[in-house]
């Protein structure tokens, strides 16, 4: 029973933790401002792989569509979010992927939690790489399922751990499988035929995420079913964002029409928030249009950058040789700080974080061979700092 | 008139806040629960005068879910009293800073009660019927035999056989910017709601859907070019993340015009309104923490609230008294499954609310909560994503609306997809709380920093309403929406239709229950040429089917009355005059209606 001097007592010794626990001061800025390009600084930070941010197309495109649809559209899709825009970008990817049908969600994160979350229920098991990235596991945190891990890029291993959940199984679950095509934290690239073998054994589902293997993976951009000749109905679902190489901001998932407009109703991130502003729908569009003989030209690229960093450096490159990104790994933390800023201090500006050095490649290095070669011998200078 | 006012139902419910003394009212008078606030002179120092009115059929007090009244208290806890009368309160010595709140919430007379539940059934079961004759129009699944279901049979019965029957009243594509007008690209469906063809004709409506409060929603002017102008200097997007390279000038500029906008220290913006939801409440909370939050919060709000594991309670929308209810409640208990006996207090507890219920058109009880959050030493996180710029003298949202102090709110969030016409959130604080987000924050993490051309759009309209553009373009919109608000909402209850929220707030929801009348009245009005929004079961709960307006400082009043006469019209033609209320029928005359004077 209510005991009111009890409660008083609770009330007056209730000492509620901090709302947070405030930064410790280090001299490392919070965030770190975008480069300013130009001939003494080469930015391979930002995500830019066909160069397609710097296309002036792209950019007066994005204009005329200001000029007539503003910038925001001030409600969801169902609530007249909707534009003419909209619709014709759903329509250009699924044809892009060979699909029946594509969803177009305003955030590149919320594509992939949301989308996943929409199918993955709480009895259900997933089926997730060690290395799965975050928006996967915010997705499956949300929708309560089990998960289970396997060692990254292994579909063997993959399959023991469908196995075991057979055999331990009292009743027929829901079985999912979600893989990266180019792991976020990796940048390995994905088996995905041995993958599919074991899905299709036991009739798990594949969802998989392409959002640094569209645009660049296989001779017109279609990704990794294009890489390795891969009929797509035997994936049920692709989600990607559109942050990759197509230089917009937001995501999509490709699939069946009765997968994709399952989402209409059942996607929290695609019913419960604005529609995606009507430019960077355009610049999706402009940008599948311009792409072209764009990512045969970039698989060059990242192969000879990729050997140059492992052969001429002597660096340790974890990413796959054709990956959009380069992940390079120095044993020594402190090391690994010290080539980032000396490349840094020398203009050649990428990314380091928990994983490792990350190097956006950009295919204006491709044309510009005097920007590659400075490039190269920033980075050459610095290999020698570690070896 | 007479036995309408006897029976008053439907009433207005009116409260004076007043100076909130909570510390001097400690006798307690019988709550069953033992957890009901103290009462007496009630908790919150107002007294109240309750009219029992004779009025008495089944639904406890009349659907209201405002509280503050002793009585609602205890009768939650009593099987379904009957209490329909007028709930009012006022206050013996109105302090300065205080302000009306003026919500109706009417209920549907049992008649309408019953017929919506019957349609509903019959339109189920229609769709079972025709489930039975006629095979869905989609394509098989290949290379999927024998795998199991995608969803659940339910889901997809209701979607192919209930929904789609309706389903050209959403998603209705346009071709133009939302502003009062919109342009519709017209379409038309040849085989009941399976697919849909466009016809290559235009329609252009009145605008009653877009959430384009302050009409900032433009192609030209100030904020359109200051949006095409960031494109050529910063490009379509940043390529990267807020931490790592993404952050641009822009960003800085955004973020210090946002906190002097709000009155606090410092604030965070992010690409995606939902996502500043979603993603950020996960670092505030672990689990031993507790979170209340209204029932009607956003979906992006309960996501956010869901996936850190922190333990959740919900109080009933707007009911001030069932929040206190379960502060009491929880901290006495403590935090759940300790060994017998033991007693281990809560890390910390959350309330979250948000400041205009987009669905509902209710204005949170900001000044309440503030004072409960003070006595039971909780944290108050407030979503004013329907409310900043729309609501409050100055445009700041609610807490400018009840004149609180921003600094007393822990968590102040926002979205820029509303009254700035553009996209994206923000999330303002103290400078300790932005910074701790700066680095913990999931969006700043692992998502796109918001684009430059979204961003500048947002701080041209920044500049407008805070005046920094030399002109009083940004005053005289806050002004415009609140008085089309005023004759909006009075005008539509004088033709007696049912119409949910505060009086102030620009979102209205007209009630017509039945689900096919959601249906027949967004299509009739979209052939009057007024675009508007529909709502229902699951959005809603099943009973009350609502057609959404959203008011706009961009409407003329020649468009609210054009609007005015045609909703009058299909009102009378589909019954939706519910409402027994006494009808004032005073002119109402749109220049003098008097706002933010009170």
């Amino acid at each position: 029973m209510f005991d009111q001097v009890l409660f008083e007592q609770r009330l007056n010794d209730f000492k509620p933790e901090p709302l947070i626990t405030p930064n410790e001061a280090t001299d490392d800025p919070l965030e770190i401002p975008m480069v300013q390009e130009n001939p003494n600084n080469i930015d391979l930070a930002k995500v830019n792989y066909l160069n397609l941010l710097d296309n002036e197309e792209i950019k007066q495109a994005s204009e005329s569509i200001i000029r007539e649809y503003g910038v925001g559209t001030c409600g969801p899709r169902a609530f007249y979010g909707t534009t003419d825009v909209h619709l014709e970008l759903e329509q250009a990817l699924a044809k892009f992927l060979h699909m029946e049908e594509s969803i177009l969600y305003s955030y590149g994160f919320v594509a992939i939690s949301s989308s996943i979350a929409a199918y993955c229920k709480k009895n259900d098991v997933i089926f997730i790489d060690e290395n799965a990235n975050f928006p996967i596991h915010q997705g499956l945190t949300a929708a309560r399922s089990k998960v289970v891990t396997f060692a990254h890029n292994d579909p063997q291993d993959f399959k023991r751990k469908v196995q075991d959940v057979l055999t331990k199984e009292k009743r027929k679950t829901k079985k999912y499988l979600i893989i990266e095509g180019v792991s976020w934290s990796t940048g390995k690239l994905c088996p995905l035929p041995e993958f599919l073998e074991v899905a299709e054994e036991f009739q798990v589902r594949v969802f998989l995420e392409e959002s640094y293997t569209l645009g660049v993976f296989g001779a017109t951009g279609r990704g990794l079913t294009e890489y390795f000749d891969i009929d797509v109905s035997r994936v049920d679902m692709i989600i990607a964002t559109l942050e990759g190489a197509l230089g917009s901001i937001g995501g999509f998932c490709a699939g069946t029409m009765s997968i994709i407009e399952h989402q209409r109703l059942s996607g929290s991130g695609y019913i419960f928030s604005a529609s995606l502003p009507t430019y960077l729908v355009k610049v999706v569009l402009k940008g599948l249009q311009l792409i072209g003989d764009k990512p045969v030209k970039f698989a060059e690229l990242a192969k000879t950058f990729h050997d140059f960093l492992q052969v001429e450096c002597g660096f340790n490159v974890v990413s796959h040789p054709e990956a959009p990104f380069k992940l390079v790994r120095v044993e020594s933390k402190i090391r690994e700080g010290e080539v980032y800023q000396y490349c840094k201090e020398r203009g050649v500006h990428f990314i380091h974080n928990e994983n490792g050095l990350v190097i956006n490649l950009n295919l204006k290095l491709f044309d510009d061979k005097e920007r590659l070669g400075r490039v190269y011998e920033v980075l050459k200078e610095a290999s020698d700092l570690i070896n | 008139m007479e036995t309408r006012m006897e029976e008053g139902a439907g009433d207005t419910v009116t409260e004076l806040l007043n100076g909130v003394d909570f510390e001097n009212n400690t006798h307690q008078k019988g709550i069953s629960n033992g957890y009901g606030p103290y009462s007496g002179t009630l908790t919150n120092g107002y007294t109240c005068i309750n009219k029992k009115n004779g009025y008495t059929r089944g639904r406890r007090q009349n659907g209201h879910v405002l509280a503050s009244s002793d009585e609602e208290c205890t009768s939650k806890t009593m099987k379904g009293p009957i209490k329909n009368g007028y709930v009012k309160a006022a206050s013996e010595e109105p302090l300065p800073k205080t302000r009306i709140i003026k919500e109706s919430f009417e209920p549907p007379t049992l008649l309408t009660a019953a017929l919506t539940h019957i349609s509903f059934y019959i339109l189920m079961f229609l769709g079972y019927l025709s489930q039975a004759l006629f095979p869905p129009k989609v394509a098989k699944e290949k290379n999927r035999d024998g795998y199991s279901p995608l969803f659940d049979k339910f889901s997809s019965f209701y979607s192919m056989y209930v929904y789609r029957r309706i389903r050209d009243c959403w998603n209705y594509p346009i071709c133009s910017v939302p502003g009062n007008e919109v342009v519709l690209k017209d379409r038309v469906t040849r085989d009941n709601g399976w697919t849909f063809e466009f016809t290559g004709s235009k329609t252009k409506c009145i605008n009653l859907a877009s959430y384009n409060y302050l009409g900032f929603a433009e192609k030209s002017g100030p904020c359109a070019e200051a949006a095409i102008d960031s494109i050529y200097k910063y490009g379509v997007t940043t390529g990267g993340t807020r931490q790592q390279y993404g952050t641009c000038d822009l960003h800085v500029e955004l973020e210090k015009l946002t906190a002097e906008f709000l009155g606090v220290e410092d604030a965070i913006t992010f690409g995606m309104g939902f996502a500043t939801n979603a993603l950020n409440i996960p670092t505030l909370l672990s689990p031993g923490c507790l979170v209340i939050s209204d029932e009607k919060n956003h979906a992006s709000l309960i996501l956010g609230i869901r996936l850190p594991g922190a333990t959740v309670k919900v109080f009933k929308h707007n009911d001030v008294q069932h929040l206190e209810e379960i502060l009491r409640e929880n901290i006495y208990k403590g935090q759940p499954n300790q060994p017998k006996g033991a007693y281990k207090p809560w890390k910390k507890i959350l309330i979250v609310v948000e400041g205009v219920y987009s669905m509902e058109g209710t204005i949170v009880r900001l000044p309440e909560i503030i004072a409960l959050k003070k006595k039971y030493k909780a944290y108050l996180y407030l979503d004013e994503a329907h409310s900043i710029g729309a609501m409050g003298k100055h445009g700041r949202g609610i807490v400018d609306y009840f004149g609180c102090d921003p600094k007393e709110i822990d968590i102040l969030m926002g979205t820029f997809t509303k009254s700035f016409g553009s996209a994206g959130g923000y999330i303002a604080g103290t400078k300790e709380l932005i910074s701790f987000l700066r680095k913990n924050s999931f969006a700043s993490k692992h998502a796109w920093a918001m684009a430059p051309p979204v961003a500048a759009q947002i701080i041209a309209v920044l500049k407008i309403l805070m005046g920094k553009d030399g002109t009083n373009e940004g005053q005289k919109r806050i002004e415009t929406l609140a008085r089309n608000t005023r004759y909006f909402r009075k005008k539509i209850e004088q033709m007696g239709i049912i119409i949910h929220g505060n009086d102030d707030s620009p979102v209205v929801p007209i009630l017509v229950y039945l689900y096919s009348k959601i249906a027949a009245m967004v299509r009739i009005l979209i052939q009057e040429k007024i675009a508007t929004v529909g709502v229902g079961y699951p959005a809603t709960p099943l009973m009350e089917g609502r057609i959404r307006i959203c008011l706009s400082a961009a409407h003329t009043k020649e468009q609210l009355d054009y609007a005015l006469q045609v909703i009058e019209k299909v009102a009378n033609e589909l019954g939706l005059k519910y409402s027994r209320k006494p009808i004032n029928s005073e002119p109402i005359e749109y220049d003098k209606i008097k706002v933010y004077e009170d």
